[in-house]
């Protein structure tokens, strides 16, 4: 075993089952790197190799029609964006750093934005994979067709899997045409009560919308954005009626602008304190959300009111921080949600753990990695439930 | 048997000739005994089982309502044959947070009637949904005509309780949106069983839509309905469902329900939009116009509730009304990207003639989910079913060729286990059977499902298609 | 399994082959038999028993297996399944012949035979003994005699005071008498008097003739008539069941209507299957299918016929529970509905599972006490859950089964045949 880092980039599936094949030989740990805009998720340290996905890129098929398609996993959101509208369409997934972000590491870290509530999430989007695994062989899952059941549903395993059980080097996802028009709102709130109750009543208005986030930064007021795409009459009425409960509860109604925008790159711009990330019953994250404002080293916040998915940025010195970090995710777990600490500084890496708590089922989990990587030499330090 | 008895009480326990015989079928066509049944009223009750059948080698296979089309609750290896029919309770519906907890013997349209007043429903909406349980829906990950807009069980499923062959209970997921770790859940929905038997489930509830507007467009033939639903996709429209039956699906449809589907059409489609009010004309307009354009003889907008619900009676009832043509039919479930549904229906039509036996047509056309009904008469002999087996391999072929699966929404489970070489390569299956062992080492829960076994697949040496 | 071959059907009322071939065994049917919602298991839905009577035909089992006969027996013979089936099967004449198979093939005890012979021979074809007997139960059951007959704690007694349960308090037999239409006529009518409805709710059947004649319809007088068998046929017997449609088919054959009315649902169904039930008879050939062809629920022709002269105004919640051999038997839903709506004044309100059976399916209380009473229980639930004061139905077996059944909850909702409603009305004005 060497200490140098080899950095390597297959330019296919086999090639990449050969590398992970001879890394398991070897027993060389891998760690997986599309543009690398997320490496500051889980607990893993240097690696022996580094396998970049770039040069597994590009679109590989696209049938409009079919409203799905197929690329390279090492493709990035911002390429596909514009191989795609060229076609008139577009794939309905807004993860944050999306200028860079790559579809195989959107995937792998389950990466979701603000439109889950419209189109779904990763895992409703994926409906094929190509992915290598760790002894050599590359597996094929689900396929291109919107609906296919045949064998196990792999697909839903490797979303969110953080590269532990393979490399993803290839994804098919349902894409749609690309909406008329679009229109959006902010409003600003006294109270939280108020910007909840008004941001559930929208998601669940008969005019849906696309995204429908709450956010709190500083300042002290709360914000509900909203932004509708489709056609012309939907989103009018959308717009309006969401008007109507702003007014009914007395919020102030502005421009959209970038707000949306902003919200969704929270996590790039965490780069100090802590970022939680939790996932909550919906009807609980209004009471989560007016206790982490609360906190000491409260920063920001931002929740997607359809999901029930909410990020909280904390910033002051180390101890509060931890404190705090704990403190929410006992929160959620309480209430029947779960959480991680999503990103943190450096410094705070050995004492703030990303997943201080094993989710349920950790031991089915353990023998599914097992399963495919039994000398654990994928993402080691990357999983909830090690 | 009598250890079974011992364990859970002879109320929950069946074990006769006569009794047993009545646990052979399902709503496919492949037929095989249990050496038991039982009928669990707790997860404890299932814990129970599980543990017994562990430790005795039994194989256990789960049973909703027996409406399965691909013998999923066929005990084809024996063993224990578990019913959740008295399992059946709403648990919670939690409005707030738009879930509903259920047990998994609890029927999929009750569930929908029941969140009703509050303004909510469970979108995956099977045709058998009259009948057929939640827990059977999550083994199959079924789907429906509205799953084109919404998706199919697996997108509206966040928790499950589950019981693994060994007994031990685990509870995966919740009512939140997501979980740490590997999605478990999405794992096991669409397991057909052969992972663990679930014993609670969480679900979406899913506000009902303000309005809809229902259309049926005939056509001189099936290739101008085919294009007219790619038309209507190219055209930006994504309705919640777009279906197509053929003349004789139709004509046994008319026999049986009173539907109002021409019998002279070559082709039908039954197209849905719904959401809010506003804009809903408009598409119905568009899409009207675009079947003019394909040369639709008759478009026809259901004007009330009632006859919308004729309509979809129509559609709902199909796949049982071909008992009105014939006392068997084998149904195909091959699914094939939009674009290629003329090709593939000459295909089906063609596989037909060339074994001698008549095929329906009735589909979920927008998602390209084939079903063809072949039938066929087993009061003539062995040879009928044989036949019709043998056009549905050649359908389902075409399907893989074109870039499909062979089975969309009604599961692989014994009917076409053999068949998944034709769609998976043996590091595909390798990988799949990785899960199996890990999730239920000793292979007790509904073995010779889902993977090709060696003892009934001799015959289908496929060579592995190249893709 | 190895031993003898199993028996096969011993003649040929056996569940035909061609009609169990139709089922494809979807599982519609089982959410909506009361059986299954009770048992949970396979054996008694619908479809489990059209399987059974299929592996009989393929000899994996006997048509004397106690697992046959406990399974049919248990069904209520309610048809809900048939209005569930997509494939139309026709389960109703599949559940009828197995019984009579099964009648034949396993040997009955000499208790059962006698009161087999006694209900089915002497009382129910025979109007004057049924009226007396009915009169004589009466009065036993005022005396108290339920409890003394459940004190005994003897099966059979217990069963006999179930039955006295389900009596009313009264019994009228007034005979039927002709009545002449008022003012134009539209219509000339014969009348099933039949065996309950003729000795215990006698005046029903005056009512139904006096509202028919209200609008228009002349009724006149059938002699030679008797009880339609429908009785006999759910229970397997089905030579007795044909001999009394054979005199019913001669009887009415004799006087020239345009329709014969039955205001017993059950009754109705069974006469308009006489054309199955003697299908094998070469010497009666067309003529019960003609016959059959003129069958008419009270509510179903006076309802497509239509009201001439509106009813008087009567005041009250009421709610319509569907026999089940008039919605699925005949397929009559709107008709009724219709008759009900049209008495001024009333609040009609839903009833849940209104098309759910009650428990009472002919024989059913006395053979099935713990089912009948599960499924009795469900349908007391719903009534009292729809707020109504008034239940109505039209079917003499309902009506008794329900007033039985809302006694026993201690609720005083009423219960009244459709046409003795609609015959208040007409006197209220």
């Amino acid at each position: 075993m060497t200490a140098t880092v080899t950095r390597t980039s297959p330019g296919d599936a086999t090639e990449c089952s050969q590398i992970l094949a001879q890394a398991t030989a070897d027993r060389r740990t891998v760690r997986i790197q599309g543009s690398g805009t997320k490496s500051y998720l889980g607990d893993v340290g240097t690696t022996d190799i580094e396998l970049g996905t770039e040069r597994v890129a590009g679109v590989i098929d696209h049938v409009p029609a079919d409203l799905t398609v197929t690329v390279g996993a090492g493709t990035r959101m911002a390429d596909l964006k514009v191989a795609l509208e060229r076609a008139g369409q577009f794939l309905p997934l807004d993860p944050p750093h999306a200028d860079e972000a790559t579809v195989g590491g959107v995937i792998a870290a389950n990466s979701n934005g603000f439109w889950r509530a419209r189109y779904g999430g990763v895992r409703d989007l994926l409906i094929g994979t190509r992915t290598a695994l760790a002894d050599g062989t590359v597996a094929r899952a689900g396929g291109r067709v919107v609906k296919n059941v045949a064998g196990y549903d792999l697909d839903k395993l490797l979303v969110g899997s953080l590269g532990t059980l393979g490399v993803i080097v290839e994804a098919t996802l349902k894409v749609l045409p690309l909406p008329e028009t679009s229109d959006g709102l902010v409003a600003r709130f006294e109270r939280p009560d108020e910007a909840f109750a008004v941001a559930h009543a929208i998601v669940r208005a008969a005019a849906r919308v696309e995204a429908c986030v709450i956010d709190r930064t500083d300042e002290s007021f709360w914000r509900v954005a909203v932004q509708a795409r489709g056609s012309g009459p939907t989103v009018m009425r959308a717009i309006s009626d969401a008007r109507r409960e702003v007014a009914a509860r007395h919020g102030d109604a502005a421009e959209l602008a970038d707000v949306l925008d902003r919200m969704r790159e929270l996590p790039a711009r965490a780069t100090d304190g802590a970022l939680v990330k939790v996932s909550l019953p919906v009807a609980a994250s209004a009471a989560f959300a007016e206790n982490a404002a609360r906190l000491e080293s409260f920063a920001a916040l931002a929740v997607d009111a359809a999901s029930g998915v909410a990020r909280v940025h904390l910033t002051n010195e180390d101890d509060a921080v931890i404190r705090d970090a704990e403190a929410l995710l006992l929160a959620a777990r309480m209430v029947g949600g779960s959480g991680r600490i999503e990103r943190r500084a450096e410094r705070l890496r050995s004492r703030l753990l990303t997943w201080p708590n094993r989710p349920n089922g950790d031991f089915l989990m353990r023998r599914i990695k097992e399963a495919f990587d039994p000398a654990g030499i994928l993402e080691p330090g990357r999983s909830a439930f090690a | 048997m009598h250890g079974l008895v011992a364990l859970l009480g002879p109320a929950k326990v069946l074990g006769t000739h006569d009794d047993l015989l009545l646990y052979e079928y399902d709503g496919a066509v492949d037929t095989a005994t249990p050496d038991a049944v039982v009928l669990p009223e707790s997860t404890a009750d299932v814990s129970a089982l599980a543990r017994f059948c562990h430790e005795h080698a039994v194989p256990i296979v789960p049973r909703g309502a027996g409406t399965g089309l691909s013998g999923g609750a066929i005990p084809v290896e024996g063993g224990v044959v578990v019913s959740f029919a008295r399992m059946a309770r709403i648990l919670e519906i939690d409005v707030p947070n738009l879930r509903a907890v259920v047990q998994p013997g609890v029927i999929n349209l009750h569930l929908s009637t029941a969140v009703a007043p509050h303004g909510l429903y469970f979108v995956p909406d099977p045709s058998s949904q009259k009948a057929c349980t939640l827990g059977g829906n999550v083994a199959e990950n079924s789907g429906g005509p509205h799953t084109l807009a919404y998706g199919v069980t697996t997108n509206h499923v966040t928790g499950i309780e589950i019981v693994l062959s060994d007994g031990t209970v685990v509870r995966l997921g919740g009512k939140a949106a997501e979980d740490e770790g590997y999605d478990l859940v999405g794992t096991f929905v669409g397991s057909e069983g052969t992972l663990g038997l679930v014993t609670e489930i969480t679900v979406k509830l899913t506000p009902l839509p303000e309005d809809k507007r229902t259309l049926m467009a005939a056509f001189p033939t099936m290739d101008e309905a085919s294009e007219t639903v790619s038309a209507i996709i190219a055209a930006g429209i994504v309705p919640s469902a777009i279906e197509m039956m053929d003349q004789l699906a139709a004509q046994a449809v008319e026999a049986a329900v009173h539907a109002g589907y021409p019998l002279d059409a070559g082709g039908i489609l039954l197209v849905e939009v719904d959401g809010p009010r506003d804009g809903l004309d408009e598409a119905r307009a568009r899409i009207e116009a675009i079947c003019r354009q394909h040369a639709a003889s008759e478009v026809r907008v259901a004007t009330s509730a009632l006859e919308r619900e004729r309509l979809w009676a129509g559609r709902k009832g199909a796949f049982a009304a071909m008992g009105r043509l014939s006392p068997d039919y084998y149904v195909q479930d091959g699914v094939i990207p939009r674009t290629r549904l003329p090709d593939i229906l000459r295909l089906v039509k063609d596989a037909g003639a060339r074994h001698r036996l008549r095929v329906a047509n009735v589909f979920h056309a927008g998602d390209g989910n084939l079903h063809p009904l072949i039938l066929f008469d087993s009061r003539l002999g062995p040879d009928e079913l044989e036949r019709a087996k043998a056009a549905g391999l050649e359908i389902l072929t075409a399907c893989v060729e074109a870039g499909g699966s062979i089975t969309g929404e009604h599961g692989v489970g014994m009917e076409k286990n053999c068949y998944m070489p034709l769609q998976f390569q043996s590091s595909d299956l390798a990988a799949m059977r990785r899960v199996k062992d890990a999730l239920d080492p000793p292979g007790l829960m509904n073995p010779g499902k889902i993977f090709p076994t060696p003892s009934r697949c001799r015959e289908f040496a496929f060579a592995s298609t190249t893709r | 399994m190895t031993g003898p071959i199993p028996m096969p059907y011993p003649n040929a009322d056996a569940p035909a082959q061609d009609l169990i071939a139709a089922c494809v065994h979807c599982g519609f049917c089982l959410p909506t038999c009361p059986t299954f919602a009770v048992l949970g298991v396979e054996m008694d839905s619908p479809r489990g028993r059209i399987h059974l009577m299929k592996t009989v035909w393929d000899h994996r089992l006997g048509a004397d297996s106690p697992g046959l006969e406990d399974h049919i027996s248990k069904c209520l013979d309610c048809r809900a399944c048939e209005t569930a089936c997509p494939s139309g099967v026709e389960y109703g004449k599949l559940v009828e012949g197995a019984r009579s198979q099964i009648v034949t093939a396993r040997p009955r005890s000499p208790l059962e035979r006698l009161v087999r012979v006694g209900a089915f021979d002497w009382l129910l074809p025979h109007r004057r003994i049924l009226g007396a007997f009915a009169v004589f139960s009466i009065a036993a059951k005022r005396l108290g005699m339920g409890t003394l007959l459940r004190a005994t704690r003897l099966g059979l007694a217990r069963r006999m005071a179930d039955l006295l349960d389900l009596l009313p308090d009264r019994a009228t037999s007034d005979p039927l008498v002709a009545a002449p239409a008022k003012g134009q006529r539209r219509g000339r009518v014969a009348m099933l008097e039949g065996c309950v409805m003729g000795s215990v709710f006698g005046a029903t059947n005056a009512a139904t003739a006096r509202v028919l004649a209200r609008n228009g319809v002349e009724v006149v007088a059938t002699p030679g008539q008797t009880c339609c068998g429908a009785l006999h046929a759910h229970a397997g017997e089905r030579e007795r069941a044909r001999e009394l449609a054979r005199r019913n088919i001669a009887a009415f054959e004799r006087s020239a209507v345009d329709a014969v009315i039955v205001n017993a649902a059950g009754c109705g169904a069974a006469m308009k299957e006489y054309g199955w039930l003697l299908k094998d008879d070469p010497e009666w050939s067309a003529r019960p299918s003609v016959f059959a062809a003129k069958v008419r629920d009270a509510t179903e022709y006076l309802g497509d016929l239509g009201v001439t002269e509106r009813p008087g105004t009567l005041r009250g919640r009421v709610t319509w529970d569907d026999p089940c051999h008039l919605l699925h038997g005949q397929k009559i839903r709107a008709q009724p509905r219709a008759l009900l709506a049209a008495i001024p004044g009333l609040d009609i309100v839903p009833l849940e599972e209104a098309d759910w059976c009650c428990g009472s399916a002919g024989t059913y209380n006395v053979t099935q006490p713990d089912l009948a009473r599960s499924i009795l229980e469900r349908k007391v639930a719903n009534i009292v859950r729809s707020g109504a004061d008034t239940v109505v139905t039209a079917n003499p077996g309902c009506l008794m089964q329900i007033q039985s059944g809302l006694r026993h909850s201690g609720s005083n909702v009423r219960v009244v045949h459709l046409l003795d409603l609609l015959d208040e009305a007409y006197r209220a004005h």
